[in-house]
């Protein structure tokens, strides 16, 4: 029973990490219809960014971390304005906007690549919380249960925002229907940025904490949160974000326990298994079609 | 709306041109370096001096070395491919391969080891890991007739991608640091460093010996062959001497977490758990079991010996050991050489990879020399006389497989300041970790 618990502990806490990630790629992708494939490198660039405020500019930690989710969610700004904005105006489908995306991922990963010289680079070992929480037989790294506190909070204020305030009912609008949204006065293009900017800010959050879970910023931080983000996004149903968070927590659950208990090596097969098995069951997702979100 | 639009554009142009001059300042030389002259044609007119069956390719002997031979190698520049990764998740090792490699490059040119106005070239191009890449930067150096020979590469998945070209192309082909025991070919393909499954069977005994444990738990890095060997030659050593194996737990090259994997082999409960684990994903488990209280000596392999793990994972490392062929620590001349060389030139300590990046230049270079013109024949029977070769790992032997091999093995541990130390394979000696 301890090891069913330790590993549920490891599951919702990687989980969580999946579940920020995803909250920000869904949001994207409902307001937007932008299959952005370029959000792992803002997690990427959020973790570099924040190191580097962390060792240049002599600030704490979390100054650090603040500077380094402003950063990513600047790089998502800036991506959004240089690549899709142009196709936005010109009415450009699904593929250009895809294929766009690939573009700024490459160029905004091997831009990471020349940042870190390609070496993974650490925070000092000191600065971060490398302390436990023990109960009974559990021991709980600080890490993890900061990883998922941010992911409930994020969850929490994300959503009211959306929810509950004029900007979130400008941004709903905008994702359920822009033209219509400019003829009631919201202005899309800035509606759009204010999301692209929460969007790469959350991503550049969960590549802070997991950076500071495993003290490793390196180029490759973003691209593991990409494929299990996507997965998440479309298992919760990318039109809510509670539905992004709760894939999240699915699929970091079905990792560690699928790994545990079956194999570890049948664990990216759980994980999209699991993803197939919603496509065929709920093609919207968990929540997808039926609680009130970004979309229909 | 002209304005912005030109703005965009400028940024758009900066961010590309920022990404296209990738700062790979290794690719750039090599590709405005001096091209290959006529070195084939001229040497081909010389007479073959008598290939040396031991090398010498002691930087500290290098002037006794050219007083003594005569490499019959005409003027000119001789030019090796060579496959590196320095991008991607095996960058830590080949950053300094590279950089060693360049610093031997240097060295063997400016001491005219080779003769008078005889350099070597190394053709560098980064594959990333990735073993279609790695093919076709294979393909093309086979395809220009100025590359002597191959090197690579620090992948086994790498290695056993790229192997049916070369073996089919016949020229000489020697892997720098990938560990794969199938690699090499007594035809055409040799290895240029001490195979590490002796290393893991050697620290395993010892292991054996000295902590004299009722079970152990082994982690593998399940997707790369060569540490698959070297599962199966800890798993040999554990049979053979009646060591109960509670569990061996997969994980995954690109796993960035630990913490199930970990969780899983601490429930074990195991005496002693031997690691096979490349790069982060090792030091990764290190740390989680360390953190998650585990108190028992854990084996590891090179992956945790770079100085960057240090700073990584830092005081949870106390109480690991692992066998390495090359330290900077060690009082031996050759070492302390290389050694300084290299802190002189990139301001940090040499590691492993910087060793076998720096050694398999000099390698090439004796086989060049070895074989007395600037041929791909030549040079792949210059590199089939070499027998033996002091090197920074020690002596090397070649079996006629073309496998390399040292007689003795260095087991090192990290001490509480961060550096690597001997561990002399007694219990006594384990330095105490964290959770003692």
């Amino acid at each position: 029973m301890t090891l069913f618990l330790q590993q549920t502990i490891n599951g919702l806490a990687v989980g969580s990490s999946y579940a920020i990630f995803s909250m920000g790629f869904g949001l994207v992708f409902a307001t937007m219809g932008i299959l952005n494939v370029a959000h792992g490198t803002y997690a990427t660039w959020g973790a570099i960014l924040a190191l580097a405020a962390f060792d240049s500019l002599g600030v704490g930690l979390v100054p650090s971390i603040a500077i380094g989710m402003a950063g990513g969610g600047l790089i998502g700004v800036l991506v959004d304005q240089l690549g899709f904005e142009p196709i936005r105006r010109r009415g450009g489908g699904l593929l250009g906007p895809i294929i766009t995306s690939i573009g700024f991922w490459i160029i905004l990963g091997q831009l990471a690549i020349i940042a870190t010289g390609a070496r993974i680079k650490t925070f000092p070992r000191e600065a971060l919380p490398r302390g436990f929480v023990r109960v009974a037989d559990l021991v709980i790294p600080y890490h993890q249960i900061i990883t998922f506190v941010v992911a409930l909070v994020l969850l929490l204020i994300l959503y009211l925002f959306i929810m509950r305030t004029n900007a979130g009912a400008q941004m709903r609008a905008v994702g359920w229907d822009p033209d219509s949204a400019k003829i009631s006065g919201v202005n899309p293009r800035r509606v759009v940025i204010v999301i692209s900017f929460i969007a790469a800010g959350t991503a550049a959050i969960a590549g802070i904490l997991s950076s500071i879970s495993t003290n490793n910023v390196s180029f490759t931080v973003g691209e593991g949160l990409l494929l299990k983000g996507f997965a998440a996004v479309i298992i919760g149903g990318f039109g809510d974000l509670r539905g992004a968070y709760i894939g999240g927590i699915l699929i970091g659950l079905a990792e560690v326990l699928g790994a545990q208990y079956i194999s570890n090596s049948f664990r990216d097969f759980i994980t999209f298994g699991l993803l197939v098995i919603v496509l065929l069951v709920r093609p919207k997702g968990l929540m997808g079609d039926r609680i009130v979100g970004l979309r229909a | 709306m002209t304005r912005i639009r030109l703005l965009v554009l400028a940024l758009a142009l900066a961010l590309v041109a920022a990404a296209c001059g990738d700062g790979d300042s290794e690719e750039t030389t090599a590709t405005t370096a001096a091209p290959a002259t006529t070195a084939t044609t001229a040497a081909q007119t010389t007479t073959t001096a008598a290939p040396t069956t031991t090398a010498a390719a002691q930087t500290t002997t290098t002037t006794e070395t050219m007083e003594e031979t005569v490499a019959g190698l005409a003027p000119g520049n001789y030019q090796f491919g060579f496959t590196a990764v320095t991008s991607g998740a095996v960058a830590f090792a080949g950053v300094p391969h590279v950089q060693g490699l360049r610093l031997a490059e240097r060295e063997i040119n400016e001491s005219g080891f080779l003769g008078d106005g005889v350099t070597i070239e190394f053709l560098v191009e980064d594959a990333g890991g990735d073993q279609a890449a790695a093919i076709a930067i294979n393909d093309a150096y086979i395809a220009n007739d100025d590359v002597l020979a191959l090197v690579c590469c620090a992948l086994s998945s790498v290695a056993g991608a790229i192997q049916p070209n070369i073996v089919e192309a016949g020229l000489a082909w020697v892997d720098h640091a990938a560990i794969a025991p199938t690699i090499t070919d007594p035809d055409n393909a040799f290895r240029s460093f001490p195979l590490s499954q002796p290393s893991t069977a050697a620290i395993a005994e010892a292991a054996v010996a000295a902590f004299a444990p009722e079970n152990a738990a082994v982690v593998v890095t399940a997707d790369n062959d060569g540490l698959v060997s070297d599962r199966d030659a800890t798993l040999g050593v554990l049979d053979s001497s009646g060591i109960e194996v509670l569990g061996v737990i997969d994980t995954f090259a690109d796993d960035t977490d630990m913490s199930g994997p970990a969780t899983e082999v601490i429930s074990l409960g195991a005496d002693v758990i031997f690691l096979a684990q490349l790069g982060n994903t090792e030091v990764l488990m290190v740390q989680e079991l360390r953190d998650r209280g585990y108190a028992g000596p854990i084996i590891g392999n090179l992956a945790i010996a770079t100085g960057e793990t240090w700073e990584q994972a830092g005081e949870p490392l106390l109480g690991t050991v692992l066998p390495i062929a090359f330290f900077a620590g060690k009082d031996v001349p050759m070492v302390q050489d290389f050694a300084a060389k290299y802190e002189a030139e990139y301001d940090t300590t040499p590691d492993i990879f910087a060793a076998q990046g720096w050694q398999v230049a000099w390698f090439m270079a004796q086989a060049l020399k070895n074989g007395g013109e600037g041929t791909r024949e030549a040079v792949l029977e210059g590199v089939r006389q070499i027998e033996s070769m002091e090197t920074v790992f020690g002596t090397l032997t070649w079996d006629a497989r073309g496998e390399a091999a040292i007689d003795a093995w260095t087991f090192v541990q990290w001490s509480p300041d961060g550096e690597l130390v001997i561990w002399d394979g007694s219990a006594e000696g384990l330095l105490p970790n964290i959770n003692q």
